[in-house]
């Protein structure tokens, strides 16, 4: 251990670590642009100059690079440091239009943020500004050229975590910009992370140039559905739409990135085919019905017509933990079957892993784990959808209870075969699609952004999902829907919330499902150390990454 | 105080750059007789007792800076040739016209470092010296002064000339070792830690090493008679500007001063006109006046040559004088947009803020320019480099120099300023034509 003195105060800190990260966990916000605590430091934008003295006189040091050291002493305030800070802003905002209320990043700018706390009230640039092009740099990426504060932020990211060096710095002085090298463009699958690591509002989604400006955007805590590794996100709503989704920082899970499938899949849940309405009746007998209509239809005949061991349950990895326990229980005390099953979704590249570890899973469910784990933890076995397809076609299962995943489901066209040869299918999805045609009742469910619940990632992580939007008219919350095909068949259950169900499981697995919380809760190793707190939280309330208070978190 | 040559030694013998002239003058003899030692120490130590200092405008003990660097297992070893600097050719000569004294004193450098690969990062833009360098390590490689088992003394010694992507910043080592890894030359926080390729690599000045023959051939006692206590040897200035014999003229250290070198060797300015101002150590040191031109060449004495706040530089020797054509803004607005362009543009100060200060010389120097300007320069100025307590707001010391050197022409010219604002046109009657001297004798 070392021990500083920060700003006049003792500080304890472990030798060679970060000054500036030190800092932020003592509370000393050193204002910086082009560090990133992901990134190398290449000590460039020289914002985060500070006054250290050393053993011989005082020296002003960029605090991004610079190692603690035993009797450091650190000044971060004071008027030289003041005075080298307003004059770094200053030199930033020559070139840059100041242009701020029709920026995409008014509001979220971290160089906007820093020249009014720290910068010069009027400016004394009185020439002309250089005047640059816009770019597409490739994926919908868009750069605004003369918004480029050229902290290379961007081109270390394609640089050290995504391996793809796509991005470089061209030209010289004044007129450094950010492109891509010739004859490439953007297109890594994290791509998307370069806008929000852009401190200013030089990278810009294209898709999302029209969404409404970050101060009225609401942003909900919850997890990625997008694939197993359970990315930490924050859902930005407005008026109930989603307009876009953003990484939080969790270090061990997503750290600070999400990738683009997941950054923009959730388009579905606003697309036009959403099932809204309960319906009963293949093909042309077909017809839109009520809620009670559905329900007691689906529910009499799995109950009365199909003796046990003919019924399927087919989960798709989509459905909550909370959810996966009612399934669970509806197959086993309701239907009195053993036949439930987990029908994959599986990415045939498998797990595709960047430079730095951030891994996209082959798994492209959120929760097969966590289906797994509630299923086994009931006492059942968990089957694949490979050995019930056989079971339909030789007739021992002649129903199924089968459920959707997000986007719009397509059928092989074996599984389709197999499907059409039930006598009897409930389908549970969100969008309309090849299933839900082959379906005899279609149940309306919802999004994991309109639901509660959880969600255990591919290590076993149980992380909360929250609901960021009221479920759409007309479709209804996966759990309630199983809770009211449980109650019309006669179990005798009353779960007030998901909450409920979360113990109840929680009791049934004896500690091994722990809610390990999505960055502010209580870790699952049992160290009781809380995410939270130091440069994390700083971060997230920041607006590091556009994570933060600009939009009012619900959490 | 005659010339004391060293380095310019055989400078004009016909054919030097060739090997076998070069041998005829007695070269490689000093490589041999460091072979001959077969202790690499003892060429160090004859470096250290000589007491060579670098030449490349840093004046620091060259054995010294070295023994870190031993001591960490330097694997390489890059010579810096990319001088670019306005003002300062003197590298250039010594490649263009003796390319073989430099491979030579690359060669003792190796032997003393034991190091084993030399990359020679030479400026883009010299590309005839480049082609004369490359056949200057083909030749000696050929009498055998090159590769494996070096005369029969087991060293080993590859030199690889390399060009750069043109631009000044390479003239940092940090973003001399990235451009030579193929990345963009960009300066790097690296004291102490300079790499190359992931190994250990020590950067030394070419103008340097060129001394390292004549030391090692006839011995440091020798060396040290020349130049000055702290700063032995000699110096080689660049004059330039508007005098009549502008050139090369190698001095011992401290053996004159540079009212002399301007008067007595380069010839004064031209008939008719009056000497305004020098430019006295390359363009990042503050301009002088024609009554502060008595200071002795020794980086000693350059503490504060002009007296007051400014710290002086001795810098690489490169002296430019100018004459009462010269119009003072018309100089930082030179100076102004060479720093502009050849900033790398990390440091907003630098990259930004030279080309704020492009802009208001521009307008200053049109007649455009207003009362308020002149403080504007001087507060500009002072946000990328205050003189006394430095703000670091730059990486390295590029953005640095050029607000040292405006600074000092308005120190010493601030009146000169004020007069194009006053009277909203440049006062100065400016001689735009290239003259040369009527009795030239520029000698390279």
């Amino acid at each position: 251990m070392a021990t500083i003195t920060l700003n006049g105060r003792q500080v304890e800190a472990q030798e060679g670590e970060n000054l500036l990260l030190v800092a932020l966990e003592q509370g000393v916000h050193i204002p910086h642009l082009c560090f990133h605590p992901a990134l190398s430091a290449p000590a460039g934008c020289r914002l985060c100059l500070v006054e250290v003295e050393g053993m011989a006189e005082k020296e002003m040091i960029t605090a991004c690079d610079t190692r603690i050291a035993d009797g450091m002493v650190v000044n971060t305030e004071g008027e030289r440091v003041a005075q080298a800070r307003a004059a770094v802003l200053e030199f930033l905002l020559l070139n840059h239009p100041l242009n701020c209320p029709v920026c995409h990043k008014a509001g979220e700018c971290e160089l906007q943020e820093y020249v009014h706390a720290h910068g010069r009230a009027v400016g004394r640039f009185d020439e002309e500004k250089l005047t640059r092009d816009k770019k597409v740099l490739g994926k919908g990426v868009l750069l605004h050229t003369e918004r480029c504060i050229g902290c290379t932020r961007c081109v270390r990211f394609c640089d050290e975590i995504t391996g793809t060096s796509e991005l470089g710095i061209f030209a010289r002085g004044a007129h450094v910009e950010v492109d891509v090298f010739p004859g490439t463009e953007l297109e890594n699958e994290l791509a998307g992370n370069v806008v929000d690591l852009c401190p200013v509002g030089a990278l810009i989604d294209g898709e999302l140039a029209t969404a409404p400006p970050a101060w009225k955007l609401k942003g909900i805590d919850s997890i990625c559905p997008g694939c197993s590794a359970g990315c930490n996100v924050r859902v930005d709503v407005h008026r109930g739409r989603i307009y876009r989704l953003k990484p939080r920082v969790n270090p061990d899970v997503n750290r600070y990135w999400i990738c683009d499938d997941g950054r923009y899949g959730w388009r579905y849940v606003h697309q036009e085919g959403r099932l809204g309405m309960p319906r009963c009746g293949r093909g042309t007998a077909e017809r839109d019905v009520s809620w009670e209509e559905a329900i007691g239809e689906a529910s009499q005949r799995l109950v009365q017509q199909f003796g046990p061991e003919s019924i399927a349950v087919i989960c798709s990895g989509f459905q909550t933990n909370e959810e996966s326990f009612l399934l669970a229980r509806l197959a086993a005390d309701l239907w009195q079957t053993h036949q439930l099953a987990l029908w994959p979704r599986e990415d045939a590249r498998g797990d595709v892993e960047f430079a730095d570890g951030f891994t996209l899973r082959g798994d492209r469910s959120p929760n097969s784990r966590g289906l797994r784990e509630v299923v086994t933890g009931m006492g059942l076995e968990l089957l694949s959808s490979e050995l019930i397809w056989p079971r339909i076609e030789r007739g021992e299962i002649r129903a199924a209870l089968l459920l959707g995943g997000g986007d719009e489901e397509e059928l092989e066209e074996e599984v389709h075969r197999v499907l059409e040869q039930l006598e009897w299918l409930v389908v549970m999805d969100i969008v309309d699609s090849e299933l839900t045609r082959v379906a005899d009742v279609v149940l309306p469910g919802v999004s994991a952004f309109e639901k509660e619940g959880s969600f255990t990632n591919v290590d076993g992580r149980v992380q909360r999902v929250r609901r960021a939007i009221p479920p759409l008219a007309g479709a209804m919350p996966d759990g309630q829907i199983l809770q009211k095909l449980g109650e019309e068949g006669g179990m005798e259950w009353d779960y007030k919330s998901t909450l409920e169900i979360s113990a109840e499981i929680g009791r049934l697995l004896q500690g091994g499902y722990a809610d390990t919380g999505d960055g502010n809760r209580v870790r699952g190793d049992g160290s009781g150390q809380a995410y939270g707190g130091g440069w994390v939280d700083w971060l997230q309330r920041c607006g590091f990454f556009g994570v933060g208070d600009h939009t009012k978190s619900s959490h | 105080m005659p010339e004391c040559r060293l380095l310019l030694r055989d400078i004009d013998v016909p054919d030097i750059e060739r090997i076998d002239a070069y041998i005829a003058c007695g070269g490689y003899r000093a490589f041999e007789k460091a072979l001959a030692t077969g202790e690499p120490e003892r060429v160090l130590a004859e470096v250290r007792e000589a007491g060579l200092q670098n030449r490349g405008g840093e004046w620091y003990p060259l054995a010294e800076r070295w023994v870190p660097h031993l001591a960490e297992g330097v694997h390489y070893l890059c010579v810096d040739a990319s001088e670019g600097e306005p003002g300062i050719f003197r590298d250039r000569k010594l490649i263009e016209r003796h390319p073989h004294q430099i491979v030579e004193g690359i060669t003792i450098a190796a032997y003393a470092l034991g190091v084993r690969v030399v990359y020679v990062y030479i400026r883009e833009e010299m590309r005839r010296g480049q082609v004369l360098l490359e056949r200057a390590v083909a030749e000696a490689g050929g009498r055998g002064f090159l590769g494996g088992n070096i005369l029969g003394s087991g060293f080993a010694l590859d030199i690889y000339v390399h060009s750069g992507a043109g631009g000044y910043i390479p003239r940092e080592p940090t973003a001399l070792l990235r451009s030579l890894e193929g990345y963009r030359a960009e300066p790097r926080k690296g004291a102490g830690g300079l790499t190359l390729f992931g190994r250990p690599a020590l950067v030394e000045n070419v103008g340097t090493l060129a001394y390292l023959p004549h030391i090692v051939d006839r011995g440091a006692a020798w060396f040290r008679r020349m130049g000055s206590e702290k700063y032995p040897g000699t110096g080689v200035f660049c004059v330039s500007g508007h005098v009549r014999r502008p050139g090369l003229y190698e001095l011992e250290v401290g053996g004159g001063t540079l009212r002399e070198l301007i008067q007595e060797f380069a010839g004064g300015v031209r008939a008719g006109h009056e000497l305004k101002g020098v430019i006295p150590g390359g363009i990042s040191s503050p301009v002088l006046r024609p009554e502060e031109l008595d200071v002795r060449l020794d980086p000693e004495e350059w503490a504060v040559p002009g007296g007051g706040d400014f710290p002086g530089a001795f810098g690489g020797g490169g002296i430019i004088v100018m004459d009462d054509t010269t119009c003072m803004v018309d100089t930082a607005l030179n100076l102004a947009k060479f720093y502009a362009r050849e900033s790398c543009g990390q440091c907003p100060a630098c990259g930004a803020g030279t080309h704020w200060l492009q802009k208001v010389l521009e307008r200053v120097e049109k007649g455009e320019g207003r009362r308020e300007d002149l403080e504007l320069l001087r507060s500009v100025a002072g946000q990328i480099a205050p003189l006394l307590e430095p703000s670091r707001t730059t990486l390295c010391s590029l953005g640095e120099e050029f607000a040292w050197s405006l600074l000092g022409l308005l120190r010493s010219f601030g009146e000169e300023f004020e007069r194009h604002v006053i009277e909203g046109r440049c006062p100065i009657e400016k001689d735009r034509r290239i003259k040369v001297p009527e009795t030239i004798s520029v000698r390279f």
